[in-house]
Formats: C-alpha cells, structure tokens, sequence
C-alpha cells in the first residue's frame, strides 16, 4: 500500500499542476460571471466554478448564531467525518457563508480559496439578503406563536369560567330555587340551603377574584410596575431580593410584559433550578426598562428552547426589546429583558 | 315522573337531584359523562334524562350527541339538553331528529323550579320545550334579513315565539291572558303569513316554525 501511494507521487504533482491551471480558468470564469450585469445564480455560479454540483450555500447570521440558507430556513452545518465538508468564508474575520460541498474538493483547497476570495463581496450582499429573509421568517413564527399563545391564553380563561365560577353560580341559583320552594312549607329547612348558597357564593367570588388575578393583577393596574415587582416577590416561593428603581409609571404595555417576565423567571426559578435565593432588580435607563432576574442555583437552563422562554423572548421582541439567558452549569441562571419605553 | 341527571360537575348533578326530588320527581339515577349515561338510561328506561351539553372526555359538545343517540336507541325516553350557551344551532340539530319529548334549556333557567318542572313534565308527557333565550336568538337572526316575520304584529310575534319554545295553545293563551280561541286565530294567520303548512299537531308545528326560523342560518 505504502509503495504504491510513493509510486503515484510524480502523478499527483502532475495533477496538482493540472488542477492549478484549471483553478485559474475557473476562478477568472468566475469573476467575470460575478461582476457582469446580468443576474447569477450564486450557487451554481459557484458550483460550475468548483466542479460541485452538489455544493449547498448556507450564510451567516450574527445575531442568531447561525447558519440560513438563501431563502432564510436554518441549516445546520455537516459534521466533520461525515458524507458532506463545510467551508467557511471570511471576511475581515466575521463569516460571511459556508461552502457546503463534496469532501473530495476539499483537497483542492487552492481553488476552494481562490473561488471564496473571488465570491467575497457577491456572498456578502446575498448573505444579507438571506439575513433579512431569516428574520422575515423569524417575525413570521413569533407572530404566529403570539397568536397561539394568546389563543391558549383564551381557552384557559374560558374553561376555567366554565367549570369553576359558572357552574358554582348556577349552583347557587338552584340553591336559592330549593330555598324559595321550601320557604313556604318548611321554613326550617330553608336556613341549611342559604348558608350552602352564601358559601358557594363565597367560593365563586374567590375563583373570579383569583382568574382575574391570573389575567392582570390589580396591584399592576393600580399601582404600576415597581408595586407589583414588589408585591409578586413578597408571594415567590423562594426568597427574593428586590432592587427596584423604575418611575411611578411605565407604558402599559412595558408594565405588563416586565410583569410577565419577572413572574415567569422567578416561577422557573422556584420550579427548576434549586436556587436558594433569587434577585430581581428593575431599572429604567434611557427609556429602557432593564429587567434581569438571577438565581443562585444550579444553571444549566436551556437559553434558547423551552417554550417558556420563547414565549418570553416573542413578547419582549413585538415591543422592540430583546431577552437574554444566561445560565453556565452550577452558576445560577440570569435571565435579562430590555424592553424600550417609546 | 322517573327521571336522570347527567353532568360531570357534582354539584350540579347533586343540586339538579336534589330541585329535581323537591319538585316531585324520581331520580333513578346519577351519570358523570355520556357513557355513563346511556348505560343508565339503558338500565332505568326513564321518562327524562336531564344531560349536560358539556361532558369528559371532550368537553365539546358530548350531551348533545349522547342526547341523539339516546333519541334513535330509546325514543321513548325524553331529553332535556342543558347548556351554559345560547346556541341555537345545537337546538335546531336537537329538534331536527324529531320535536317530540324533547328540549333545550339554558342552565341558568334551572333555579327556577317551577319552571324546571314543567319543562321536565312537558318533554316526558311527550312535548317540547325551547329556551326563550334560544327562540330569541332564532327571531333575532331571522328579522336581520327581508323575510315575512316583517309582516308579523308584535302579538303574532309572541305567539310565535311561545310557540317555537314548545307551548300549546292553552299555555299561550294563559301567558298572554287571551282566549285559546284567539290563539288559534293568530296562529292561523301566523302560517298564512309565513307560508307553512297548516298542523293541529304540536309537534309538527313546532318543527315547522323552528325550521322556518332556522332557515336564515
């Protein structure tokens, strides 16, 4: 084997020389496809020009972390030792896009090159079109998401009504029916039925009292965000440190969803990370509300997954704000929402 | 009377039981879903089965159609369908496989014992009933759009409402203190105008004003 990997070396220089001299064709082919006027398919430009016609585009999205394709959908880059090679093009040291290609053309790498350094500028403006594709389609989705999420929002509403304060109301109607039905022939027997009537009507008011809660809690209606940061960590189930600086009153919308995340952070907290102590601190700055919660426990939350944490993040981003998780293994989980005010 | 309650939540069966036995009837039995339920009825035969619209596992529209299958299985058996909601079409699809020992009732209209028994008593002597909720709704719908209701008085108006909700002419006659005699005249009139089909049967002239109403749907 290894004599006969020696004896082909005079063939491999020979077919690297060959290679060179076609790069050179195909490279200069390349530019002037690239820089004429009319419209090139990027792709195939550059599969025709590698001799791949299997090579697959995929651009970099900064903000994502990822990789899209042309049309925005996410790909994932092939793994090393499997049946496709990735290779990333640079430009002043951010990627731009990978080459998705035979692992063969890998050895070829001078054309490889040559073709990336060519393409350089094309691949820049069609990678951010994808850019913009990408978050087309990510708008889309959370769009999307906000509507199922207020839909659910709805369904729970609604049977929550329906199986607890309605039928606890009727119940007491046909309560006050018996009660009425007996006043005339045995007064006695009234006073067991209205009693029953009260308590169940004091149970309905409960629920109804406990659901609006749910939905938006008063203390947030009356007394604006600081109050009810305030008032939901006082109720947390593990011990919250509070450092609250934020104006009597912040938009309604910017309440209710710094509201809704610190809520929900400090329920996730409760529920997974085994912390023992949590601190949420509220600031306004700049007209951003800066919302970060952080807890002591056990880290290692998804940051990006979990439906919960999207749901978080799709509220914050539909009024201009952005989210953030960070959560190293065995260092606490910090989660951080800016929401602008304007 | 011999009668059983369907419904998931305990205290509705439990006070529906309890109004139900005050008003003088048998409860023979209690059901939690309608799988429960037809075996009930198949062992009691009552004269009425009182069945929740809502019920497990769906939580849709399950005593609705427990209500039809009971219908075709045991027609002997009556139904009254209870719902939270005004909904007419479920009303309508109810009367469609036949308006005889039949009802649909909102559930709010239960604390009215009288009333309750009387709607139960109608439908197990073989009537119907309608909640006037549920006709409203139907009248409503129907005037929206040029249609002969239009040429209808105010009185042939309640007449026919009364009538949509399952009354005999006695019934409407003391609702609305006139004589059964001038019942009778309006409800003559009432067909002409409307075009239907002249009934002296209860049944079928419920159905026939019901799917007049329902006809705009």
């Amino acid at each position: 084997m290894r004599e006969l990997v020696f004896a082909s070396i005079p063939v491999a220089v020979l077919a690297a020389l060959l290679q060179r001299r076609l790069a050179r064709g195909a490279v200069a082919g390349l530019v002037v496809e690239l820089e004429g006027v009319a419209p090139v398919d990027l792709r195939e430009a550059l599969a025709r020009a590698l001799g791949d016609p299997s090579l697959e585009l995929a651009y970099w999205v900064p903000a994502g972390a990822r990789y899209v394709d042309a049309g925005g959908q996410p790909v994932a880059l092939p793994q090393p030792e499997s049946e496709r090679a990735a290779t990333v093009v640079e430009r002043e040291g951010e990627p731009i896009a990978a080459l998705i290609h035979d692992p063969a053309l890998a050895e070829n790498s001078e054309l490889v090159q040559s073709v990336c350094a060519a393409a350089a500028l094309t691949l820049e403006n069609a990678r951010l079109q994808a850019e913009l594709r990408a978050r087309l389609a990510e708008l889309q989705a959370s769009r999307a998401r906000l509507v199922e999420a207020t839909d659910t929002e709805r369904r729970r509403i609604e049977r929550d009504l329906h199986d607890g304060t309605q039928q606890r109301l009727v119940s007491i109607a046909m309560a006050l029916g018996l009660a009425e039905s007996k006043l005339a022939a045995d007064r006695a027997a009234v006073q067991p039925v209205l009693r029953e009537a009260r308590d169940a009507l004091t149970v309905a008011l409960a629920e109804l009292r406990e659901l609006t809660q749910g939905i938006r809690p008063a203390i947030l209606v009356e007394r604006g965000l600081a109050a009810a940061l305030d008032d939901l960590s006082r109720r947390a189930a593990l011990p919250v440190r509070l450092d609250v600086d934020v104006p009597g009153r912040l938009p309604e919308q910017v309440e209710s969803a710094g509201y809704f995340v610190a809520s929900e952070a400090l329920a996730n907290a409760a529920k997974h990370s085994h912390a023992s102590e949590v601190r949420l601190v509220a600031s306004h700055e700049d007209g951003v509300l800066v919302l970060e919660v952080a807890d002591d426990g056990i880290g290692g939350a998804s940051t990006s997954g979990g439906s919960g944490v999207r749901g978080l993040a799709d509220r914050v981003e539909a009024l201009g704000g952005r989210l953030t998780v960070s959560s190293p293994p065995g260092r606490g989980t910090t989660l951080r929402a800016e929401i602008p005010c304007a | 009377m011999r009668v059983v309650v369907a419904n998931d939540a305990v205290i509705l069966r439990e006070g529906l039981s309890r109004l139900l036995a005050e008003g003088g009837f048998d409860v023979v039995g209690l059901a939690a879903d309608a799988e429960e339920l037809c075996a009930l009825v198949e062992r009691t035969e009552p004269d009425v089965a009182i069945v929740d619209i809502r019920m497990p596992p769906t939580h849709t529209d399950e005593g609705l159609r427990a209500a039809k299958l009971i219908r075709a299985r045991w027609p002997h058996v009556g139904i009254l369908v209870l719902s939270q909601y005004v909904q007419a079409r479920y009303a309508v699809e109810l009367l469609a496989a036949g308006t005889e020992r039949v009802g649909y009732m909102l559930k709010d209209r239960v604390s009215d014992l009288d009333e309750l028994s009387a709607s139960v008593r109608r439908i197990g002597e073989g009537g119907s009933v309608l909640d006037p909720a549920v006709v409203a709704q139907l009248v409503g719908q129907r005037r929206k759009g040029d249609t002969p209701l239009e040429d209808l008085t105010e009185r042939e108006l309640e007449v026919l409402a009364l009538m949509a909700e399952g009354r005999s002419n006695r019934a409407i006659a003391e609702r609305l203190f006139i004589t059964e005699h001038t019942v009778e005249k309006h409800v003559k009139n009432i067909f002409a105008t409307l075009r239907l089909p002249q009934s002296g049967d209860d049944h079928r002239r419920v159905l026939a004003v019901v799917t007049f109403l329902n006809a705009s749907y």
